[in-house]
């Protein structure tokens, strides 16, 4: 303020300051020049790292909102819509969205985008996620080498999994459709496990194939004794005054699906991918007649069922030969016995002195429990059955109803017996078998058995046109080992 | 007209505050300026920075009591419409000042909630009621305590901003909270209210001039006299 | 003029300093006072820097919140957008002059009267300038911004995770460095100087 000082007659003999000189630039001036440095520097590293400008184009915005919607790859979000304009050509939607750098070696020829929504029918309900967050986009990447691209038709649906995906891709033939389409489900024991992938015209114009695809965690279900039916819809089937409602889900009445089962269980050999199989038009279709009925019929003993079920395979060296068709409780109450029917081709391998065994690891009984079976428990259902084994030295045949124990579990020395059981080129029969006159069903045409038996058609073509010799010769042989070795096993 | 710049010292004996010789202080640049009576449309404006100059600030307890009494009745709505509304999968929530603040003590939000409820309901209540008081206690021309009461004007014009707190604790959380159906936060009547009666019982305070307080209080007469 | 030594009383008689000199206590060494174009000088440096600081916190993202897989980001105009989107628009203006216009027309008119007049020549607007941003500083509120911010982190952050982005690490700054500038400048000194040079 310029006021004037009152005591200005005194102030002659007040000292006088002392000045020293400053710098010529003061300090000062370095807080703007680092403000500046760091402001360049931030404004270099947003534009070395902004995103990459896509166009998006669509019908229409539904589910779309400009600013909001965010675009992810494989669940990580890489980007967003900035704007919704109109397409002046099509009337259709242009999104303009920018990605983060990251995402721009991937947007090339092959990359494409879906719209994440709710959706419910046609064979899935899916996406109820997005229901809380908000629809999204989803981005798939495009293929690596490819040269960029930065305008994109959106996908209306997603695209079907892909090999880099990994699971199991199996095809089934069927002589008709089934109102299958792209989407329905695949079933094992009432669970989903898989979809169909594609459905087209055979290569060779007869029926029709479908592709399947099992995701990683489901893949080991499928064996190479799987058996495939139409399951979609409800199957009602009436006998004896019992009506039967089966319908795998209410999915699959609305858009057809597909169950499975693998008798063989464990001891059948996973599928491979590319594996072939028939479809048949339920499960009553499936043949397993031969497995069932007109074999050798044995019996085996066992203090428990220890995860044994009807129906459950009979294999010898991992291959199924037999079913176990019943079971029922000894007077005495101590012992179950089980009965077993061994394909009548299978016969020979079956001897006196054969072992068998309870092949399912798991003594818990299976059944359904419950809705939310996870991959680990579905590999339990998986284990089963009774296996058997041969001693190299093999004994004699055995009679129809011969009883066998059936040990608890397998010890490794059976598997070590390697018997030569019969001699002769493939296919052609053993000498010894006697086969009993019995009536089978008709058997399935030629598709359906190179298909239903994995490609064995001219074994078994060989096989069942073999004549059967009469074995009435040794039955009175067999009668009297049989005496002796039945109070063995007793 | 210009005020010119005096010599403050050209009567010794004059009375020791400004406006007693003419004087008046620029509020912008702060100088003394002669500033002889106006008619009362006239203006002065400031030799240096040309910004009006008057001895006290014109009409003040006019505009401080209109602006005052605006200010309690917009708190009224303040008060009792929501200012924020919370929403969860659809459903919204709408919570007044005191509901807010309540509900943070309720949820052991101690800190929190005695932030917000200083700065949205003890600030703006004190500004209210100090002002109500300072300016009666200048229309009565009250001798009471003015050194106290210079204070407290000096505090009512530092705390008032501090009420826009709520206001933008509002403006941060709508901008964040935009998740769709699991959280969503939107701006509410009330809010608007509030702002308005921060921004008047600024303004009022702005418009009292803190100098009456003296000039009723008795400015002393002589230069022995002032304290 | 007359100036005492705050360290050790003694009285001296002062001299106007060019810039970038000091007058220290004849006795004990205390500086007493600078030039006045030093404290012009400072102010303008601040004030640059603080101009700086205010377009990066503008620019840059401020806070980030995520809940469910879902991110927001915002920066300060963000929130003003949404309101006057909302139908807020008294509001939105409020809070935009409060917390953006006004340290921005600070900053600027600042600088557009505080540079010439240090730099000793005649500028158009200077004189309104200055009065403007004296006036305009009543209506800026950056500190009570901050304390929102750290009120709404404090709630967010117990439902959802909040982070802290560049454009906040800027906003401190600029409210650190406005507050200096606005203590680093002499009123008078600057007026004095103004009417030198109008």
């Amino acid at each position: 303020m310029s006021e004037a000082s009152g005591e200005q007659d005194e102030s002659g003999d007040l000292p006088d300051v002392v000045v020293t000189k400053g710098r010529g630039v003061s300090l000062i001036w370095l807080v703007p020049i680092v403000a500046l440095a760091i402001g360049a520097y931030m404004a270099w590293d947003a534009f070395e790292n902004r995103g990459v400008e896509i166009v998006i184009t669509y019908p229409d915005a539904e589910w779309l909102e400009a600013g909001k919607t965010k675009i992810k790859y494989r669940s990580i979000e890489v980007g967003s819509v900035d704007e919704i304009h109109i397409d002046p050509d099509t009337n259709g939607a242009l999104l303009h969205c920018t990605l983060d750098k990251e995402a721009g070696p991937h947007l090339t020829d092959g990359a494409m985008f879906w719209i994440e929504h709710p959706r419910v029918g046609g064979g899935q309900i899916s996406g109820l996620g997005t229901l809380l967050s908000g629809a999204f986009i989803a981005m798939r990447a495009g293929d690596d080498d490819g040269k960029p691209v930065r305008k994109f038709a959106g996908l209306a649906n997603p695209p079907v999994a892909r090999d880099s995906d990994g699971g199991l891709r199996v095809k089934l033939h069927t002589a008709k459709g089934y109102s299958l389409a792209v989407g329905s489900l695949v079933y094992y024991m009432h669970q989903e496990v898989g979809t169909v992938e594609a459905v087209e015209l055979a290569a060779n114009g007869e029926g029709v194939a479908v592709q399947l695809y099992l995701p990683d965690e489901h893949a080991a279900l499928v064996r190479q004794d799987s058996r495939f039916w139409n399951a979609g819809g409800i199957q009602i089937s009436a006998s004896l005054g019992k009506v039967d409602v089966n319908t795998q889900s209410l999915s699959s009445i609305l858009s057809g699906g597909i169950a499975f089962d693998s008798p063989g269980r464990t001891n059948s050999p996973a599928a491979k991918t590319g594996a072939s199989y028939w479809l048949h038009s339920d499960r009553d279709d499936i043949d397993d007649s031969l497995l069932r009925f007109g074999g050798l019929r044995i019996i085996v003993e066992a203090p428990h069922l220890g995860g044994v079920t009807v129906g459950d395979a009979v294999s010898y060296r991992e291959m199924t030969v037999g079913m176990v068709i019943s079971q029922e409780l000894m007077p005495d109450s101590r012992w179950l016995r089980l009965h077993l029917n061994i394909q009548n081709r299978y016969r020979p391998l079956v001897r006196t002195n054969s072992v068998f065994w309870n092949a399912s690891g798991i003594s818990a009984d299976l059944g359904l429990t419950g809705l939310h079976i996870h991959a680990e428990s579905l590999q339990s259902l998986l284990s089963g059955g009774i296996a058997f084994a041969t001693p190299s030295s093999p004994g004699h045949l055995v009679k129809e109803g011969s009883v066998f124990r059936l040990e608890p579990e397998v010890e490794d020395k059976w598997l070590k017996w390697d018997p030569v059981l019969w001699r002769g080129p493939p296919g052609s029969a053993p000498p010894e078998v006697k086969a009993s006159a019995e009536k089978r069903k008709a058997s399935p045409g030629p598709i359906a058995r190179f298909f239903h038996h994995g490609g064995k058609s001219e074994e078994e073509a060989a096989r069942d046109a073999e004549p059967q010799k009469d074995p009435s010769q040794h039955e009175a042989h067999n009668k009297k080992k049989h005496g002796l070795l039945s109070r063995w096993f007793h | 007209m210009t005020a010119s710049t005096p010599s403050p010292l050209a009567e010794p004996q004059a009375k020791p505050y400004a406006a007693g010789r003419g004087l008046a202080r620029c509020p912008i640049c702060e100088r003394l300026h002669k500033v002889p009576r106006l008619p009362s449309a006239g203006r002065a404006s400031c030799s240096r920075c040309g910004s009006p100059i008057a001895l006290r600030k014109t009409d003040s307890l006019q505009r401080s009591w209109a602006l005052l009494i605006s200010a309690y009745v917009l708190y009224i709505p303040a008060n009792l419409y929501p200012v924020m509304y919370v929403g969860r999968l659809g459903q919204f929530e709408g919570d007044t000042i005191f509901s807010g603040v309540q509900s943070m003590y309720s949820a052991g939000w101690w800190v929190v909630g005695t932030l917000i409820f200083t700065a949205s309901i003890m600030v703006p209540l004190t500004k209210l009621i100090s002002l109500t008081y300072l300016l009666a206690s200048v229309e009565r021309a009250s001798h009471w305590r003015p050194t106290e009461r210079t204070r407290l004007y000096r505090f009512v014009e530092v705390i008032g901003h501090w009420s826009m707190l709520d206001i933008f604790v509002v403006s941060i959380t709508v901008a964040l909270v935009q998740l769709g159906a699991i959280a969503e936060v939107r701006a509410g009547v009330g809010a608007s209210w509030f702002a308005a009666v921060v921004v008047l019982t600024m303004l009022s305070a702005m418009s009292f001039d803190p100098r009456l307080i003296w000039d009723e209080a008795g400015q002393p007469e002589k230069s022995e006299d002032a304290e | 003029m007359i100036v005492a030594c705050e360290s050790c009383d003694l009285l001296h008689e002062g001299v106007e300093l060019p810039r970038g000199d000091r007058a220290l206590c004849s006795r004990c060494g205390q500086r007493l006072y600078g030039s006045p174009i030093d404290s012009l000088e400072r102010t303008i440096a601040l004030t640059i820097a603080a101009g700086v600081l205010l377009i990066l916190a503008n620019t840059f993202p401020f806070l980030k919140f995520a809940l469910g897989g879902q991110v927001e980001e915002n920066r300060i105009l963000t929130g003003i957008v949404d309101l006057y989107q909302a139908g807020f628009q008294p509001l939105a203006a409020l809070v935009l002059l409060t917390t953006i216009l006004a340290p921005f027309l600070e900053i600027i008119l600042h600088l557009w009267a505080i540079v010439p007049a240090t730099l000793g020549f005649r500028f158009p607007g200077v004189v309104f300038a200055a009065r403007l941003a004296a006036r305009i500083q009543t209506w800026s509120m950056l500190e009570v911004y901050l304390l929102a911010v750290i009120v709404a982190v404090v709630k967010l952050a117990m439902m959802a995770t909040v982070n802290l982005d560049l454009g906040a690490y800027a906003f401190f700054g600029l409210i650190a460095l406005l507050t200096a500038a606005r203590s680093a400048l002499e009123v008078d000194a600057l007026w004095d100087r103004i009417e030198a040079t109008q």
